[in-house]
């Protein structure tokens, strides 16, 4: 294990109204290219990834990210300010812009900063045609019914989110759930392109998912979590012969 | 009698339910799954909190799935959510009252059968629900879906959180509600063992599929874990 | 006739007031209640800066606008985080405080007795009111072409993203609330200006003027006009403001026994309006948002 960590959690603790949901001693994200975490209901999954993204503030525990070279402890930083660095989270319940078409979507996700200013809409507008091929180039991985159009069904909004999130560029891609509510076809698209996306660039990838199918076919490394604490790691296998993942989920002691 | 056929369901345009079907009588009939798996979705459209995009749910030969929840309450179907289950600023007295207020028999009859069932409950009638712990939290809601005299009841994993020691309580007086008063209980649980111990049948659901379905004592754990994926 | 510029120069300052809570309301959503408020302490900030301090009238107007958005700043730091419910209750007690301050505090403001004199800023005789209705027209323009552009551009686009799903577009990485914040202080800093070239107009203020009526008078134009159009500003001002205070006022004849009516028989209507509109149109004559192409 050469490759260094991009996210090194240590310690981090979280509780709500006295219990405590998350307490992680240590954990290494971004060693393999796309991770899984899994976990019975109320493990604390979805808690710990809002630790990392900020959304939470920890009790206590540090959180060192590493995008390049330099390493940046998130406690000091917001929400807005971890997506900007590259550490990036798509959503487990459906959330749209209401009055946004996929295509404006798209255009926000891609807009620096700096033309989004109070004053720069007095501005020249310039062409942006690097963008607009952008978007034309992620939007031909998926079947969107009217692509200029509105994202309609719960498939197409699940799946902009996702797309929102890949244009964002994130070194490390968090992502919550992302079958939930996806049909088959479209989850096994979203993830061929995070495969070819993690193979082609400096990405990787943390996902949390119930289809565990699918953690046992994209997975390098599987975390298991079970109140709060990270119980056992490894590769697929190993995690799906640790005894103590069949306990936790099915109450099973002996098989 | 309770039987579904082909019963499709989902929130907000997602599907989560597929093709499911089952009955039961006045038996445990336990539903089992991994998280995601559909077990809560089904009891909520069992009990007509969500409404099925397909299929029929059929309660002693009558159709229900078109019926508002409160309706199929009345049928005397009753539901124990999984959270938020009782009413916190009601004392545990009024927590029962509630469910009280449907049902033939008298309530202080009905009352005195309850305190015979879960004891516990009678010390802590003036005590307010929400200072309760996780297990008695959950004997108030069973209690007051109880006072509603139900044929049916559908339980949303009663133990989840609760103590090894709440847990086995629990699924004794569970065993005990469907035998002596022929109740059909549909119990969903993460938990296999101690459910496998009380229920007649089972069902496993994995992705809101039937993975599958027989007599408890016809299913190996090995066949269940492969419903799990692991 | 000077009368007429003054009607008409007021339904420009309504219209403007109108166009900025359109910005606030329609664009981010913010529950702006103290339209009032920021106006008010424009209109008295002018006027103390003009007649206590002798500041030449721009330079008034510019420290008055100011002010009004360093206010709106501190206001917008400690209640844009919440709900909408709160930001209205805070923005209300804003303009609430404001009127009082400025009918106790008469070392200042000459409290009830009132406050003035403030001159136009140029003389030109007969000339004057129609150049001064121009004056505000301009300032309108300026704000109407804002919010017009603000349809294509990004920042439009970030707006109408904050407005529909804030904690979405902060996960994409946007300070939302930094943007809410500044787009709060420049827009109420906006509707002090208005109350500073509402100075000259009055020539003499009283804390009547202050009242929240101006608040409600803005948001029923608003909400006729539909609030995610700036043209639903101008139309709703019109058909408000314009139709009781400039046409009746002025051109219908009206015995000078029920005059006093008037103003009663306004407000009935105003309140006939907005439940007709609310029954058939819920987003205003113009309609809602279509999404975006």
């Amino acid at each position: 294990m050469t490759v260094e960590a991009k996210l090194s959690i240590a310690g981090l603790e979280k509780s709500f109204v006295g219990r405590k949901v998350v307490s992680v001693d240590r954990l290494e994200i971004g060693r393999h290219g796309i991770e899984g975490l899994i976990g019975p209901n109320g493990a604390g999954k979805t808690t710990l990834m809002g630790l990392i993204t900020r959304k939470l503030k920890a009790d206590a525990g540090t959180l060192i990210y590493r995008p390049g070279g330099t390493e940046i402890d998130l406690r000091q930083m917001s929400m807005d300010q971890v997506a900007r660095a590259g550490l990036v989270k798509t959503n487990q319940v459906i959330q749209d812009f209401e009055t946004l078409s996929i295509r404006d979507s798209l255009r926000l996700a891609l807009a620096p900063a700096e033309r989004e200013q109070f004053w720069t809409v007095f501005t020249k507008r310039r062409k942006r045609d690097a963008v607009e091929a952008e978007i034309d180039e992620i939007l031909s991985h998926f079947p969107f019914e009217n692509p200029n159009g509105d994202a309609r069904s719960a498939g197409e909004k699940k799946l902009l989110d996702i797309i929102r999130c890949l244009l964002l560029k994130p070194k490390v891609l968090l992502m919550d759930e992302p079958t939930a509510g996806l049909p088959d076809d479209l989850t096994r698209a979203v993830m061929t392109l995070v495969q070819k996306k993690v193979a082609e660039e400096d990405l990787k990838v943390f996902i949390i998912e119930h289809d565990l199918d699918l953690i046992w076919d994209y997975c390098a490394h599987v975390n298991f979590l079970a109140d709060g604490r990270l119980l056992c790691s490894g590769t697929p296998q190993e995690v799906k012969d640790h005894p103590v993942v069949v306990e936790k989920y099915m109450g099973v002691v002996d098989v | 009698m309770f039987e579904i056929t082909g019963l499709q369901s989902g929130y907000g345009g997602v599907t989560i339910l597929k093709d499911v079907a089952l009955s039961a009588d006045r038996e445990v009939y336990a539903v089992l799954g991994a998280n995601g798996a559909g077990k809560s979705t089904l009891l909520k459209t069992l009990a007509g909190i969500i409404r099925p995009t397909a299929g029929e749910i059929r309660f002693n030969g009558e159709r229900i799935d078109r019926l508002p929840a409160h309706k199929i309450a009345a049928l005397g179907i009753g539901y124990v959510p999984q959270e938020n289950c009782v009413f916190p600023d009601l004392t545990v007295a009024e927590n029962l009252s509630i469910g009280g207020i449907l049902g033939k028999r008298s309530k202080a009859d009905r009352l005195a059968e309850l305190y015979d069932l879960f004891p516990d409950l009678q010390e802590r009638l003036d005590q307010k629900a929400g200072s309760l712990s996780g297990g008695e939290g959950q004997m108030v809601a069973i209690g007051r879906a109880l006072m509603q005299e139900p044929s049916v009841l559908l339980l949303d994993e009663p133990t989840a959180g609760l103590s090894p020691r709440y847990t086995d309580l629990l699924f004794r007086r569970v065993a005990e509600i469907s035998r002596e008063k022929q109740v059909t209980v549909v119990l969903a649980e993460q938990n296999v063992t101690s459910t496998l111990g009380i229920a007649r049948k089972v069902h496993v659901l994995s992705l809101g599929k039937t993975h599958l379905q027989g007599a408890t004592d016809e299913v190996s754990i090995e066949q269940v874990r492969q419903g799990y994926h692991i | 006739m000077a009368y007429l510029y003054f009607s008409l120069a007021l339904v420009a300052v309504y219209i403007g007031i109108t166009l900025l809570l359109h910005l606030q309301f329609g664009r981010v959503g913010i529950v702006n209640f103290g339209v009032v408020g920021f106006w008010g302490l424009g209109m008295y900030a002018h006027g103390v800066f003009m007649v206590t301090l002798g500041l030449p009238w721009l330079v008034a107007l510019l420290l008055a606008t100011l002010l009004v958005g360093l206010f709106a700043l501190a206001l917008g730091a400690l209640v844009l985080r919440l709900d909408g419910q709160s930001v209205l209750v805070a923005t209300l007690a804003f303009a609430t405080i404001v009127l009082h301050l400025v009918t106790t505090e008469k070392w200042l403001t000459g409290g009830v007795v009132g406050f003035g004199t403030i001159e136009y800023p140029f003389d030109f005789g007969a000339a004057t009111e129609p150049a001064y209705l121009a004056l505000i027209l301009a300032f309108v323009a300026v704000v109407l072409v804002y919010a017009l552009r603000l349809d294509s551009s990004a920042y439009g686009r970030l707006l109408s993203a904050i407005r529909d799903n804030e904690p979405l577009a902060h996960g994409l990485g946007k300070p939302t609330f930094r943007h809410k914040l500044i787009f709060f202080a420049v827009t109420s800093a906006g509707m002090g200006l208005f109350g500073g070239l509402s100075a000259s107009l009055n020539q003499f203020l009283t804390p009547n003027m202050i009242a929240p009526g101006v608040t409600f008078t803005a948001w029923i134009a608003l909400v006729l006009g539909g609030k995610d159009h700036p043209w639903g500003a101008i139309i709703g001002v019109c058909a408000t403001v314009g139709l009781f205070d400039v046409f009746i006022e002025t051109f219908a004849p009206i015995p000078a026994d029920y005059a006093l009516l008037v103003p009663n028989i306004k407000l009935m209507l105003y309140g006939a309006f907005l439940v007709v509109i609310m029954l058939y149109r819920p987003s205003g004559v113009l309609g809602g948002y279509g999404r975006r192409g």
